[in-house]
This record gives structure tokens, C-alpha cells and sequence, in this order.
């Protein structure tokens, strides 16, 4: 691997993400009419509209404006919520509480149900299990998330009383009883990505099983099951990784809705809030960090498959 | 899967036919405004004449949530057009040179989910149904183009582009005669897969409030209505989201019915 | 009865199409036998099935014997105890026989992990002295190389010592050579015929290069459609053959070095 081919991936997302921070500020300061009176609707008086002018600093020129927000958000200041008058990183820091462990708990159950059932499927191929098995994740690809969230709630909440339907206790009530707030949402997040892990695995390891390296691993005396933990699985993985990185930014999403279907106080909901109530700081903030994250966590993703698989990385 | 191509195609045709020919014939003769509100028929039960029942407001369900799946799927349809006819120049255009910034664009699609594109344009414009199918298509976009740009790319290394090239063929002739009727069934089998994602967004953005306004009844829009309900009146939540499945599950089987009969035919021609 | 591996009326079925059909022979400790034929004779079924790793829905019949031991009947556990400890093999692609995303020393050290007690050191031991006896390490590769930043020959070198690790009594090597130019070639032959040499083992060498064949074989076994039709010593085969497909054959190998041949060969095309 050369020293340019390490920096290069990085740099282009550094890149990538500047085009993000520029539209992101566009769509809040471009488009029809000007930030402040779109957030205080259209019969406020010119001297409010002209006193948010001032406090949002919207005199400045626009280059001056983008450059004064990237450096901001570059130091941790993220802005001041118009409706609710603190710092919107305190805002977005009190969310995260629940939003970050929503989405890790999706993220593991997703690929914890996910590979294990892709390589039961592999490994049974063509058994009544494996056809079973992919009908039914056929099915949950199709079905919305929300719409998920909502039967189950009404299946284990509403009737079964056996996880709260919804809200959120806070982590100061204790460990268990956040983490039981969090368990429906995080199944009803996780299902339909666990369903297309499972079948990406499944595909993934069949593919790697046919492999001529495998027919050199049996002659040299791994059994039928050790080549399938021992060498199968960790080349057959590598893909399915590729693919989590992939789903990640679907998971945002899916995070943004269920929290919305179990009224959990997170990131998602804070983002709706502050669109239906014209909260620009909030929102061109709230976007850009989970742009941020997104693409950092894409290299990093990266970062991990390249140092999986020794052949990418010398030739692209 | 391996079921038989004809039969992927025929069941998600069949799934589609459901619910799809209902909701084309009420929208020719209805429209595709809601029911209208009638408070003295609140909670029907199911009927000959209301088959489904009515909703909180006293609208016929059925024809509530089949107003709602037309108007889904129009606006899937149109993101899709859009997304695929973007997609596929800018996909030619990356195919014909090498076109990072192209890329780079693709790229973008990575870090902006539907939602947050949506949220955006809401903030800044209020919500509507342009703002939901730009939402929608700009999301498609990237896989659009880098599987355009991959098909043209197997097309254009062939002999013959070199003797059409030789031949004083411009690259715009070449990528219109040859490249493109090459890759139209690739390009079909891609847009009915989408069609299915797009459903699944729409219904997504309208649950949020952040697709297409009322007064157009959307099945979204629909299932965050009827939430509230769902201890009594646990059909009124079931049937919306029913609809979508069978909508998202007829266009991935469409489209998969479709790739694997296209496959068979490539067998065929290449032995 | 001094002899190694004793292989008799063996066949081999998939679904009810005949694949191999009563195949016999037998190898003594240290001699080379040359399985020869055109693709599809059925000489790397032949191969996979001495091994016990046919493919699932193949069926072998028969007897196929190492010294005292009957293999055909064996459980699948004691086979894993047999291959890559009694019977090594290599195979034709060098490409693609490799794992591509491990070390090359730990794809060798696999083999003593199997089938040894060995610490861990010790085991890194016998890599780094298996790698040098192959040819690798003056060639400069470092067991900390992975398969894709190898030639072609040093891929197969690889394989070969994965193969001889555990010194096993009888190597088969499936056209292992084909794919390699001919001083490499000569080189891995060189390698193998040591073995024989020095600790009395056995190999079964497939191959449709016949040249190859004439120069290291002792014995040679004919094949055709799935059946053997000529065996007998290397001399009395390529000297006096008495099947009329093994005489074709030796013609055609002998003509086609010389001159251009004017129709395709039938008989030597790309190797199965």
C-alpha cells in the first residue's frame, strides 16, 4: 500500500464533506426568503424580523456567514436554538442519551441476528430452512420500519405488557429500565437491516465457499465445519461489513422515525421539532453533525475493510 | 432466490394488480382528493358499503387508503423517472470520461438519507409534494449513476464502439445507437427495484410530515393519523401499512422476476 | 506386500452418468505414477476422490487402501486426520488456491497446527525451515507475505510446501506445474522428486504434458472417458504402447512439438 492510497479515501470524504456544509447552508440561507423571517412566520413586524436579523447575524455577507458557522462547528459551537433559547449543542448532547445507544443496540442486533442467520442459511442451502428463511426476509425487507414498530408495540406493549410502548426514562432511573425503553425500538429498527445482512451473508458465503482456496484448506486437513468458522467466515465477512457501513445512513433514518412511532426524547425527534417550528440553528447543526458522523464513520468503515482484505488498497 | 423467473414475475404482478387497479379506477372516477368527512358514520363497521369500515373522520377506508397507495405511488413513479433519467446521463457522461467530481456527487447521496434531505427543504420552504419527490430522487441518484456508469462501461470496451469509433461515430452517436438500447433492460430492472425503495421513503416522509401536504390523502400520512387508534381500532392501523407491503413486496418480486428472466436471456444469447 | 496405496475397481458416479469406471492401481513407497489422458477423462475426479473430497451428489464405489488402512469406508473425521497428514495434494491453480486474505506462513503453519503438537514457536520454526527447503525464502519472500504480492511460481511454491508439511506418504499433484513456465517447472519437479528420494514418498502426478511425464515418471496410467486404458512402466508405455488411443496420443504429443500442427488438437486442449 502506498503513503498517497491511505490519505487519499479520507481526503476525498473530507472533501465530499465540505460540498455538504456548502449545501446544507445554501438550502438554510439561499433559498426564498431570508432565515429570519421564514422562522418567525409571515405576519411577524419588521422590528422583530430586524432584531432576529441582528441576533442571528445575518448582516454579515454570506461568505462571511459560511465561514463564521464552519468555524463555529469546527469549536464545538454549534449555535443557539431560536425556540428554545439554550445552545443547540446542549440540546443535541442531552438527545444523544438516547439516540446513540438506539442506534449501536439497532446496529449489533441487526448484525447479530443477521450473520449468524446468513451462514445457518449457507450452511443448510436449499434445506426447507434456508428457503423459509429468506421468504421471510423477502417480507421484512418490505415492510416499512414504522409501520414495524407500531405492530410490535401493539403486540408487546399494548397486549402482552411486556416492554413500555413508549417514551423514556432518562439513565438516571437506572440501567435497566432505559435499556427497556430502548429494546422495542431497537428490534423494530434493526429487523428489516438484519433481514437484508442475512441474505447478503448468505450470498456472500456461499460465493467464498465455492472458492478454490476452501477445496486447499480441506485437503490440508480442516474439517468441514473448521473451514467454515475458520476460513469461510472471515473472508466471507469482509463484504458483509462494506454493507453495514452501507446501511448506516438508512439506520439514521430508520432512528429518525422510530423515534418519532415510541415518542423517544432523541436526536430524531429533536430534528422534527425544530423543522416544524422553523428553528434554523438547530437544523442546519443538527444535519451537518449527522452528516459529520456519517461520513467519519464511513472511513473509518473503510479504514476497517482495507485492513481486512490486504488486496484492496495496492490496486484500486 | 432461485423460484422460477415467470413465477417472481407473476406473484408480484399479482400483488400489485391488488392494489393497484382499485386505486386506479377510484382515482379515475373519485380522484385522488380523500373520502369525504362524515361525522354522523364514525367507526362503520365492515359493510357492503364501506367494505373496510370508516375511519375516525367517517371516510371509507378502503377508498381512503387506496386514494392513499395511488398517490404513493405517483409520486415513487416520479422520483424514480427523475432519478433514472438524471442518472442514467450522468452516468454515461462518467462511463465516456474519467469524471470524479461525477462520482464525488454520488458520493453525496451516501451522507444524505432521504430525511435529512427532506428536512432540509421543509425548513426552508414548507412542505411539498416537488420538495418529497426531489428528496426521494436525490437519494436514488448515486446508485443510479455508478450502476449506469458500470453497464456502459462493459458496453463501450467491446470491438464493435472501437470500429464504430473508427467509423467517425461521435461518443454522443455511440452512447445513443449502441450503449444505451444496451443497458435499457438493466436500466428497467434497476428502476422497478427502486420503485420499491421510493415507496418505502414516501411512506416514511409522509409518516413524518415531512412528504407531500394534505389535502392529498398518502398512506404515510394515513398510518400517523390512525396511530392513536391503534388499541380500538387496531384495522385502521393494519390496513395502510398492509398496503405498502403488498406495494414494496410487488415491485422487489417485479423486479426481481425481472432480473432473473433478463439473466436467462443473456444465458441464452451467450453460450 | 511392501506396496503404499493400493486403489482398486474404483468408480465413481454423479446422479446415474458414470464419471470414473473400475479404475486399478497400485504405488509404492518413493516411485512416481503418472496419471495421463485428454480433458474430461476423468483425471482430476480421480484425484478428488483419492482424497475423499468429491463433491457433494458423487459417489465412490471400490477400494482405495493406504498400507493396511481401507480410506473409502472412513468416517469424515478420520479422513480430516488423513489429508494434509498422510495424503498431501496440490492443485493446478496457484491464482486462486490460496486464501487471500491470510499470511502465507500462517496458510503453512496450518498444516503442523492440524496435524502436530508443536508450540507455537516450534511450529514457526518449521515454517521458516519448510519455506527455505521450497525455494522461498532465497527467493526473498517473507512469511509475512500475502498470496496476491507473489508470482505465479512462488504461489505454487507455497502450496507445495502446505502440501509436504507433514511429510506425507503420498503427494498428488493435479497438473501442478501446468500453469508454470519451464524453468520453474523444472525446479518444482526438482523439489518433489527429492522427496521421493530422501524420505520414500510416493506421488501421483497428473498431467497431460507428456514430456513431463516421460522425464519423471516410473509409472504411467492411460486414461479415457473415465476408464484406464493402458498402465504399465514408463518405458514399456512410451516405447511399445498397445492401445491404440495411448499410440494416438504419444503421435500426436511427438508431432505437435515438432511442427505447427495444421487442425486444432482435439486431444490436447486447455486442461481440465
Amino acid at each position: 500500500m502506498t503513503g498517497m492510497e491511505i490519505f487519499r479515501f479520507p481526503l476525498e470524504r473530507l472533501l465530499l464533506l465540505i460540498v455538504a456544509s456548502l449545501v446544507i447552508f445554501a438550502a438554510m440561507n439561499l433559498l426564498p426568503g431570508d432565515p429570519a423571517s421564514v422562522m418567525l412566520g409571515l405576519d411577524a413586524s419588521p422590528e422583530s424580523v430586524a432584531a432576529l436579523h441582528h441576533q442571528l447575524g445575518l448582516e454579515a455577507s454570506l461568505p462571511a456567514r459560511y465561514a463564521h458557522w464552519i468555524n463555529a462547528f469546527l469549536h464545538g459551537d454549534l449555535g443557539r436554538s431560536y425556540i428554545y433559547d439554550v445552545p443547540v449543542s446542549s440540546l443535541i448532547a442531552e438527545r444523544l442519551q438516547s439516540s446513540l445507544p438506539l442506534i449501536l443496540l439497532a446496529m449489533l442486533l441487526s448484525l447479530g441476528a443477521g450473520i449468524p442467520l446468513g451462514v445457518m442459511a449457507a450452511s443448510n442451502r436449499g434445506t426447507l430452512f434456508d428457503t423459509g428463511l429468506m421468504g421471510t426476509v423477502q417480507l421484512f425487507k418490505s415492510i416499512p420500519d414504522f409501520w414495524l414498530a407500531m405492530m410490535m408495540t401493539f403486540l408487546f406493549s399494548l397486549t402482552l405488557h411486556w416492554l413500555p410502548s413508549s417514551g423514556f426514562p432518562g439513565w438516571r432511573e437506572g440501567i435497566l429500565p432505559a435499556l427497556r425503553a430502548l429494546t422495542l425500538p431497537a428490534i423494530a429498527l434493526a429487523i428489516p437491516q438484519a433481514a437484508i445482512t442475512a441474505r447478503f451473508m448468505r450470498s456472500s458465503l456461499i460465493e467464498t465457499l465455492s472458492q478454490d482456496f476452501i477445496r486447499t484448506a480441506r485437503a490440508q486437513g480442516y474439517s468441514r465445519s473448521g473451514v467454515l468458522w475458520r476460513i469461510a467466515l472471515p473472508n466471507a465477512l469482509i463484504p458483509v461489513l462494506t454493507l453495514a457501513g452501507i446501511q448506516l445512513p438508512v439506520l439514521v433514518t430508520g432512528t429518525i422515525i422510530v423515534e418519532s412511532v415510541f415518542s423517544l426524547p432523541g436526536c430524531g425527534k429533536l430534528l422534527l421539532e425544530a423543522v416544524n417550528q422553523r428553528d434554523i440553528p438547530v437544523v442546519q447543526n443538527l444535519v451537518m453533525l449527522i452528516v459529520t458522523a456519517v461520513m467519519i464513520l464511513n472511513v473509518l468503515m473503510t479504514a476497517l475493510v482495507r485492513w481486512l482484505d490486504p488486496r484492496l488498497g495496492t490496486e484500486s | 432466490m432461485t423460484t422460477h423467473p415467470n413465477r417472481a414475475l407473476r406473484a408480484g404482478g399479482i400483488l400489485l394488480g391488488i392494489v393497484l387497479l382499485p386505486a386506479t379506477l377510484i382515482a379515475l372516477f373519485d380522484g385522488d382528493q380523500a373520502p369525504p368527512i362524515d361525522v354522523m358514520h364514525r367507526y362503520a363497521p365492515l359493510s357492503l358499503l364501506h367494505p373496510l369500515g370508516t375511519d375516525p373522520f367517517g371516510r371509507d377506508i378502503m377508498v381512503h387508503v387506496l386514494t392513499g397507495a395511488f398517490n404513493s405511488v405517483t409520486i415513487a413513479t416520479i422520483s424514480v423517472c427523475l432519478a433514472t433519467i438524471v442518472g442514467t446521463v450522468l452516468g454515461l457522461i462518467a462511463a465516456a470520461r474519467p469524471a470524479r467530481a461525477i462520482l464525488g456527487l454520488a458520493d453525496l447521496g451516501l451522507a444524505f438519507p432521504p430525511v435529512l434531505i427532506a428536512a432540509l427543504l421543509v425548513t426552508a420552504l414548507g412542505a411539498s409534494a416537488i420538495g418529497e419527490i426531489l428528496a426521494i430522487a436525490l437519494f436514488g441518484l448515486p446508485a443510479q449513476i455508478r450502476i449506469t456508469r458500470q453497464a456502459a462501461r462493459s458496453i463501450l470496451i467491446q470491438d464493435y464502439i472501437a470500429a464504430s469509433r473508427l467509423a467517425g461515430r461521435g461518443p454522443v452517436s455511440i452512447m445513443r445507437r449502441h450503449v444505451l438500447p444496451n443497458i435499457l433492460p438493466l436500466l428497467t430492472v434497476q428502476a422497478t427495484s427502486s420503485l420499491a425503495l421510493a415507496i418505502l421513503s414516501d411512506a416514511g416522509l409522509s409518516y413524518l410530515g415531512l412528504g407531500a401536504p394534505p389535502p392529498r390523502p398518502d398512506l404515510g400520512r394515513a398510518l400517523a393519523s390512525y396511530q392513536i387508534h391503534i388499541f380500538d381500532h387496531s384495522l385502521l392501523v393494519a390496513i395502510p401499512g398492509l398496503t405498502i407491503m403488498l406495494l414494496v413486496l410487488g415491485f422487489n418480486m417485479l423486479g426481481d422476476g425481472l432480473r432473473d428472466a433478463l439473466d436467462a436471456l443473456h444465458e441464452e444469447r451467450t453460450p | 506386500m511392501s506396496s503404499l496405496f493400493h486403489v482398486r475397481n474404483l468408480s465413481v458416479q454423479s446422479a446415474d452418468r458414470p464419471i470414473l469406471n473400475d479404475v486399478s492401481f497400485t504405488l509404492e513407497p518413493g516411485k512416481i505414477l503418472a496419471i495421463t489422458g485428454e480433458s474430461g477423462s476423468g483425471k482430476s475426479t480421480l484425484a478428488l476422490s483419492l482424497m475423499g473430497l468429491l463433491p457433494p451428489g458423487f459417489q465412490a464405489h471400490g477400494s482405495i487402501r493406504l498400507e493396511e488402512t481401507e480410506l473409502l469406508a472412513r468416517s469424515e473425521q478420520d479422513w480430516c486426520r488423513i489429508r494434509g497428514k498422510r495424503l498431501g495434494m496440490v492443485f493446478q491453480e496457484p491464482m486462486t488456491a490460496l486464501n487471500p486474505t491470510r499470511r502465507i506462513g500462517a496458510q503453512i503453519a496450518d498444516t503442523f497446527r492440524l496435524h502436530t503438537t508443536l508450540s507455537r514457536h516450534d511450529i514457526r520454526t518449521e515454517t521458516r525451515t519448510l519455506m527455505e527447503q521450497v525455494g522461498l525464502s532465497e527467493s526473498g519472500v517473507s512469511e509475512r507475505a500475502y498470496p496476491h504480492q507473489l508470482s505465479g511460481g512462488q504461489r505454487q511454491r507455497v502450496l507445495l510446501a502446505m502440501a509436504l508439511a507433514c511429510q506425507p506418504d503420498l503427494l498428488i499433484a493435479d497438473e501442478f506445474t501446468t500453469a508454470l513456465d519451464v524453468r520453474t517447472q523444472a525446479a518444482m519437479m526438482a523439489l518433489v522428486t527429492r522427496r521421493c528420494e530422501t524420505q520414500g514418498m510416493a506421488v501421483l502426478m497428473i498431467s497431460h504434458d507428456l514430456g513431463l511425464v516421460r522425464r519423471h515418471a516410473d509409472h504411467v496410467l492411460v486414461m479415457k472417458d473415465g476408464a484406464c486404458v493402458e498402465q504399465g512402466t514408463t518405458a514399456s508405455v512410451f516405447d511399445a504402447p498397445q492401445h491404440p488411443y495411448t499410440q494416438a496420443l504419444l503421435a500426436m504429443s511427438l508431432h505437435g512439438a515438432s511442427r505447427t500442427p495444421l487442425t486444432p488438437l482435439s486431444v490436447f486442449t486447455a486442461p481440465s
